[in-house]
C-alpha cells in the first residue's frame, strides 16, 4: 500500500494496488500476533565481556529485511552486533567541546516501575534478543548515537558562526555555552533556603523508557519530568516503539529541539547566573504552527542520522497508518507531488495533507509538519550536491543555522543575542535594550502567544541564518537566490526583508518606578561602540559587530509559488449569505470536556466560582448569564488564494484610552477606601468604531497614554509605594466592550463602568475576582471575558472564496464538527441582565499576509511592541446579547 | 445553702456565661450597603470571598486521643488548586496529583510579585500521565502561567459539535 511506487491509474493497476493493500493489511494484522518460537535467541554467552558490545537494531525490520510486505519476522534475524558503551550501566554524560554535562545526560529504564539502570554483564551487553533487556540497550545505543552526532554538528555549527561566521548579523546561539551548561537540558541550582537565588546551574538527566505501558499504543516527551517514553502495551506485545530507530531519533529530536530553544535562557557573567522564570518551547496548542515545526524538525533528526528519506515504516505502520515521508520522490506519495517545478509539498496547500489518506483533510502538526521535514531536506541535498559536501557536513550546516534559528525564536531573555545582554557585558547599561519576544517580563506571552514562530517567523529566520552563515561563508555556492528559490518552492518565502536590523524598545530604570522608554534599532544600539568594519568575520567577543543599518530584501523574481495577501481579505461573515459568521457550543458536557482536556493538557484555566460555570449551560445556542460558552470564528477567505496558518486572538490588548492620566487606580474598595483616583477607561476608535458619538476616541496623536501610542512593555497593573493597585499609562485590556443606554444616549463603555453604574457589582461579583486573581484584578472583565487557555484560537488554511468551516467540510450549513484549537471559550457572568450587549474586538493575522509582519507603508519589521496593538492584525468585531 | 455551694454556683454561672457567648457570637459579619452610582464613596464592608461556599480559614482538627498528631493544615493555595483541578478533571475521570517546588519572586513592571512553582501531573489512566510546571497564586491557588506541558505524539483531538451562530 505504501511502497508501490507510482502508476498511472488503469483498471489493472487499481486492482493491483487493492490486492497489494489488502495483503499489506494482512500483514500488518499478522504482525500483531506472538511471535513464532524461534524468534528470540538466548544470550550469547561470553562473546561480549569486557568489549562493551551488544545487539541491536541497526534498522527497524523493514529496512533491515528489504521486504516492505513483512509479515510475521522473526525479530531475532535483524539484529546487529554494536560497540554500546564502555559505561557499567545504561547511562553516560553528555560531552560538548570537552565540557562535560554536570551529572548523567541520560539514562536508559525499562518501565516507568524502575529504579534501577541495567548494569553491564562482565563488561558486556549479552542479553537475549527481545528481552526487556534488549530493549532497553538498543534504546541506549540510538539515542548516544544521536546525541554525539548532534553535539559532533553543534561544536561544528557554533564554531564556524563564532569565529568564522559573518559580523553583519549578531550570533544568537549562545557562547561560552560550556560556562552555563545549556548545551543540554540545564536549570538553575537554588538556594534552598531562598528560590530566587541561584548559586549555579546544573544538567538534568533524561530518563528514556524502553518499555512504558501506554494504551493506546504512544509515545511521549515530558519536558517538566525529563522522561520520554516509548511505548508499548499488553494490547499488541510484540511491538514496541524502541523497535525503531527512526522513531527514537523522532521522539529525541523533540528534546533536541527544547534544548537549541533554550539555550539563551541562562547567562552567565562569573560568578554570577541569570536563569529566565519560563522556558519556551515549540508548540502551544492542540494545532499550531509552531507545533508543525517543531514535528518536521524532529522527522528530520531522522533523516540526518540515517541519511533515509522515510521514516515510521515498522512503527506506525503497523498501529497508525502514518509513516512519513521527507522527500517528493518517495513512493508513498503516489505522484501527488513531486520535485518539478510547482509541484513541491508545499505550504500552505498542503497543510492537511495525508499521504496515507490523501482525500482526508485534518488538521494535524505531524502533516503540516511535512512541509517543514521535506524543505530541510531538501536543503540538506542542495548543499550535498551544490558544494559537494558530505552529509555529515550538509547536516552540520543545516543544524548550525537550525540552532541559531531556535535560539533566537525560544529567547526568554529578550535580547535576542549576547551582544545586547548588559548583564553578560558586565552591566553595562547602554545595553538595556530588547529585541526580541518583546522583553524579559513578557517574554513567554510573546513567544507562545502573542508573536509566536508561525511559518512566516521560523522560516524568515532560517533564510537569514542561512544567507549570512552558509551563502556568505561555507557554501557559497548556494547562492541567496538559490536559497530563495529553494524557499518559493515550497511556498515558504513568506517574507520581503530578512528583518536584520530588528527594531526594539530600550528600557532605563530612572529609579523611583520610572522607567523610560526608547525605540531603537540593532544600528541605534551600537551606533557609539561599534569600530571596526572592515573585518567581515565575527569573532567572539562583539568588538567587530558591524550592524547594517538596512534590512536585506528578496528578489522578488524568486516569488513564483508563494503568494502573499492582502489583511483586508480576511472577513469576519456577518452579512454574508449562506455562511455561518460563528459557531458556538454551550451544551454542558461538551464544555465539562473541553475544560477538563484543556487543563489535562495544561493551559492554565480558571473558572470563577460563584459567578459563572457549566451549571448554568443550558444547550440553547444562544450566549446565556452564567454560561461558558465554546466560540469559533468562521472568517472568510475573500481573495483568490489560500490564507494559511489563521491565528485568532482574544487576549488583552492596547485598544482603550484613560479618560484622566492623573486618575489610575484600579477600581477596587482598597482603593476606594484609600481615597486614590479611580481610572476610567474609553475605547479607541478603530476601524472607525465605535463612533465618537458613541464614546469612542479618535486618532489623537503618538503621545505615551494616547490611542496612536502602543505600549511598549506590555506592563498592566503595578504597585504604587503603598501596594495599591494602579494601571500603566498604556496598559492593555480586555477585548470586551459592553453597549450602555443612559439618558437618550448609547455609548460603548468599559465592562468596570457598566458593572459599577448598572449593576451595582462589587468585585467579588465579578469575574477572576481579586480572591483569585490577588493584585492582577482587572474589573475591565468583570461582567464576560475569554478564559486565559483559551483565549486563542488557530485555523490551519481557508481556501479561496471560502469560509474556514467550508474549507474543512463540504456541509457546515447546520452544523460543525471541529478539534478543540479552532475554539476559544468565553465565560460570562450570571448577573448579567438578559439583553445586555457586548462587542468583543478579537484580532485576527495569518502567515502569508502581506501587511501584517511588515509596515505597508515603509516596508519595515513591525517592532515586537506593534504586536499588542492593531497594526498587524485584522480587528474583529464579535458583537453579541446576552439572553435569558 | 452553705457559703461553699454558693462559691460553686458562682463559678458555674460565670463558666456558663463565657461558654454561651463564644457559642453564639458569629463569624461571618459580612454586611453591603452600596448605591449604583459610578465611583462614589461606599459604606462597604467586603472580604474577598468569592462565594457562599467560603473556604475556610481554619479546619477542625479532628478529635484528638492522647498522644495523637493532629492533622497537617492543608494551605489556602493547595486547596484552591486541588479543588479546581478535581472539579474540572472528574469530567474526564484524570486525576491531579501537585508538588510544590518553591516560592519564587517574578518582576512585574518596576515591582515583584510573589508565585508559588508547582509541577502538576495528572494521570489519565493506562499510562497516559500529563505534566506541566505552573506559577501560580500563593494566595488563591489559580493557576497564572504553565509551560514545560508534556508533549504525545498521535493524540487524537477532542472534538467538538458546535452550532451556527448568528449574534
Amino acid at each position: 500500500m505504501f511502497y508501490g511506487g507510482a502508476f498511472k491509474f488503469t483498471k489493472a493497476t487499481v486492482l493491483a494496488v487493492i490486492l497489494a493493500s489488502t495483503t499489506l493489511l494482512t500483514s500488518c494484522q499478522e504482525a500483531l500476533q506472538a511471535p513464532s518460537s524461534n524468534a528470540r535467541k538466548d544470550a550469547i554467552s561470553g562473546d561480549f565481556y569486557y568489549t562493551g558490545n551488544g545487539l541491536i537494531y541497526e534498522n527497524n525490520p523493514i529496512i533491515a529485511s528489504g521486504n516492505y510486505n513483512l509479515a510475521r519476522p522473526s525479530m531475532g534475524d535483524y539484529v546487529t552486533a554494536k560497540h554500546v558503551t564502555d559505561e557499567p550501566s545504561l547511562e553516560t554524560k553528555c560531552s560538548y567541546n570537552s565540557s562535560e554535562t554536570s551529572d548523567e545526560c541520560f539514562k536508559v529504564l525499562n518501565d516507568t516501575s524502575t529504579t534501577s539502570v541495567l548494569q553491564a554483564n562482565n563488561g558486556g551487553w549479552d542479553y537475549g534478543v527481545g528481552t526487556d533487556e534488549f530493549y532497553q540497550i538498543n534504546t541506549f545505543y540510538h539515542v548516544n548515537k544521536l546525541l554525539k552526532r548532534f553535539y559532533e554538528a553543534l561544536e561544528s555549527g557554533n564554531s564556524n558562526i563564532h569565529f568564522s561566521g559573518s559580523n553583519l548579523v549578531p550570533p544568537s546561539s549562545k557562547y561560552g555555552i560550556e560556562n552555563t551548561l545549556s548545551f543540554w537540558l540545564a536549570k538553575g541550582l537554588r538556594d534552598p533556603n531562598d528560590f530566587n537565588n541561584i548559586l549555579g546551574v546544573e544538567n538534568s538527566t533524561l530518563k528514556v523508557y524502553s518499555k512504558c505501558y501506554l494504551d493506546p499504543f504512544n509515545a511521549f516527551y515530558s519536558p517538566s519530568e525529563n522522561k520520554v517514553c516509548l511505548g508499548w502495551n499488553d494490547n499488541s506485545s510484540f511491538l514496541y516503539a524502541a523497535q525503531d530507530p527512526s522513531v527514537i531519533y523522532h521522539e529525541m529530536g523533540h528534546v533536541l529541539v527544547k534544548v537549541m530553544m533554550n539555550q539563551r535562557n541562562i547567562s552567565y557573567n562569573m560568578p554570577s547566573y541569570h536563569v529566565t522564570p519560563f522556558q519556551s518551547d515549540l508548540g502551544s496548542l492542540f494545532y499550531d504552527e509552531a507545533g508543525a515545526i517543531n514535528e518536521g524538525l524532529s522527522d528530520w533528526f531522522s533523516y540526518f542520522i540515517t541519511g533515509r528519506t522515510h521514516f515510521g515504516e515498522w512503527a506506525l505502520c503497523r498501529f497508525f497508518d502514518a509513516s512519513r515521508a521527507l522527500t517528493e520522490d518517495d513512493p508513498i506519495h503516489n505522484g501527488m507531488v513531486s520535485k518539478a517545478s510547482g509541484e513541491r509539498l508545499s505550504y500552505p496547500e498542503y497543510l492537511y495533507y495525508d499521504p496515507n489518506n490523501p482525500d482526508s483533510k485534518s488538521e494535524d502538526v505531524h502533516y503540516a509538519g511535512q512541509i517543514v521535514s521535506h524543505y530541510l531536506t531538501s536543503l540538506t541535498e542542495e548543499l550535498k550536491s551544490t558544494c559537494s559536501a558530505s552529509h555529515t557536513d550538509a547536516g552540520n550546516m543545516v543544524l548550525g543555522v537550525v540552532n541559531e534559528t531556535l535560539a533566537e525564536l525560544g529567547d526568554m531573555t529578550g535580547k535576542g543575542s549576547d551582544v545586547f545582554d548588559e548583564f553578560i557585558r558586565g552591566n553595562d547599561v547602554n545595553f538595556g535594550a530588547f529585541f526580541t519576544n518583546l522583553n524579559n517580563q513578557q517574554s513567554y506571552l510573546w513567544g507562545h502567544q502573542v508573536n509566536p514562530p508561525n511559518f512566516r517567523k521560523f522560516f524568515q529566520t532560517l533564510a537569514k541564518n542561512i544567507t549570512y552563515h552558509i551563502t556568505n561563508k561555507s557554501c557559497i555556492q548556494f547562492t541567496k537566490d538559490k536559497s530563495e528559490t529553494l524557499l518559493d518552492e515550497y511556498g515558504l518565502l513568506l517574507f520581503k526583508t530578512y528583518g536584520e536590523n530588528k527594531k526594539g524598545v530600550k528600557l532605563t530604570d530612572l529609579g523611583g518606578g520610572v522607567i523610560q522608554k526608547a525605540d531603537t534599532t540593532y544600528q541605534d544600539a551600537f551606533n557609539d561602540f561599534f569600530t571596526n568594519c572592515s573585518n567581515t568575520t565575527f569573532i567572539y567577543p562583539i568588538d567587530n559587530y558591524c550592524p547594517l543599518g538596512t534590512n536585506t530584501t528578496v528578489n522578488e523574481s524568486n516569488r513564483r509559488n508563494s503568494v502573499l495577501i492582502a489583511k483586508e481579505f480576511l472577513e469576519y461573515p456577518e452579512d454574508r449569505d449562506g455562511v455561518s459568521p460563528a459557531y458556538i457550543v454551550d451544551e454542558r458536557s461538551s464544555i465539562e470536556q473541553l475544560l477538563a482536556n484543556l487543563l489535562y493538557e495544561g493551559k492554565p484555566v480558571q473558572t470563577s466560582e460563584g459567578s459563572a460555570g457549566v451549571e448554568y449551560n443550558n444547550n440553547n445556542i444562544k450566549i446565556s448569564p452564567g454560561e461558558i460558552v465554546g466560540i469559533n470564528l468562521n472568517l472568510f477567505n475573500n481573495s483568490n488564494s489560500t490564507m494559511g496558518g489563521v491565528h485568532i486572538l482574544a487576549n488583552d490588548w492596547d485598544h482603550m484610552r484613560m479618560d484622566d492620566l492623573s486618575s489610575t487606580y484600579v477600581n477596587r474598595v482598597e482603593n476606594r477606601n484609600a481615597a486614590k483616583d479611580i481610572a476610567n477607561w474609553s475605547p479607541c476608535q478603530i476601524d472607525g468604531w465605535p463612533s465618537v458619538d458613541e464614546g469612542g476616541i479618535p486618532s489623537d496623536g503618538q503621545s505615551p497614554g494616547n490611542c496612536d501610542y502602543i505600549t511598549r512593555d506590555n506592563f498592566v497593573i503595578e504597585l504604587d509605594g503603598t501596594n495599591n493597585q494602579k494601571y500603566a499609562q498604556d496598559a492593555s485590556q480586555p477585548v470586551c466592550l459592553v453597549q450602555h443606554s443612559s439618558e437618550n444616549e448609547t455609548q460603548w463603555v468599559s465592562q468596570d463602568f457598566h458593572r459599577r453604574s448598572e449593576l451595582g457589582l462589587e468585585a467579588s461579583q465579578c469575574l477572576n475576582p481579586p480572591g483569585y486573581s490577588g493584585d492582577d484584578f482587572n474589573p475591565n472583565e468583570c461582567l464576560v471575558r475569554f478564559l486565559p487557555g483559551a483565549d486563542q484560537a488557530v485555523l490551519g488554511k481557508i481556501n479561496p472564496q471560502k469560509s474556514w468551516a467550508q474549507t474543512l467540510t463540504d456541509n457546515s450549513e447546520t452544523g460543525l464538527t471541529i478539534q478543540q484549537n479552532a475554539v476559544t471559550l468565553l465565560e460570562v457572568n450570571k448577573r448579567i441582565r438578559p439583553g445586555t450587549t457586548f462587542n468583543c474586538r478579537l484580532r485576527a493575522r495569518f502567515s502569508n499576509c502581506s501587511d501584517c509582519f511588515e509596515d505597508p507603508d515603509t516596508g519595515e519589521e513591525y517592532a515586537d511592541y506593534e504586536m499588542v496593538g492593531e497594526r498587524p492584525f485584522k480587528v474583529i468585531n464579535f458583537k453579541f446579547t446576552v439572553v435569558d | 445553702m452553705k457559703r461553699k455551694h454558693y462559691i460553686a454556683l458562682g463559678i458555674v454561672a460565670v463558666t456558663g456565661i463565657v461558654v454561651g457567648w463564644k457559642l453564639l457570637s458569629t463569624k461571618d459579619t459580612r454586611s453591603f450597603v452600596y448605591t449604583p452610582t459610578p465611583f462614589k464613596e461606599e459604606k462597604v464592608s467586603e472580604q474577598s470571598v468569592v462565594s457562599k461556599e467560603t473556604i475556610k480559614t481554619e479546619e477542625k482538627a479532628p478529635a484528638r486521643n492522647v498522644a495523637s498528631i493532629p492533622a497537617p493544615k492543608k494551605q489556602k493555595w493547595r486547596k484552591g488548586l486541588d479543588a479546581n483541578l478535581k472539579k474540572h478533571l472528574s469530567a474526564i475521570g484524570a486525576k491531579a496529583s501537585v508538588k510544590k517546588l518553591g516560592r519564587r519572586t517574578l518582576p512585574s513592571g518596576s515591582k515583584h510579585k510573589e508565585v508559588l512553582h508547582v509541577l502538576v501531573s495528572i494521570d489519565a489512566g493506562k499510562g497516559n500521565i500529563s505534566s506541566y510546571e505552573a506559577y501560580v497564586n500563593p494566595e488563591s491557588g489559580s493557576i497564572l502561567k504553565t509551560w514545560n506541558q508534556t508533549r504525545f505524539e498521535n493524540k487524537k483531538p477532542m472534538k467538538l459539535s458546535l452550532k451556527p451562530f448568528r449574534p
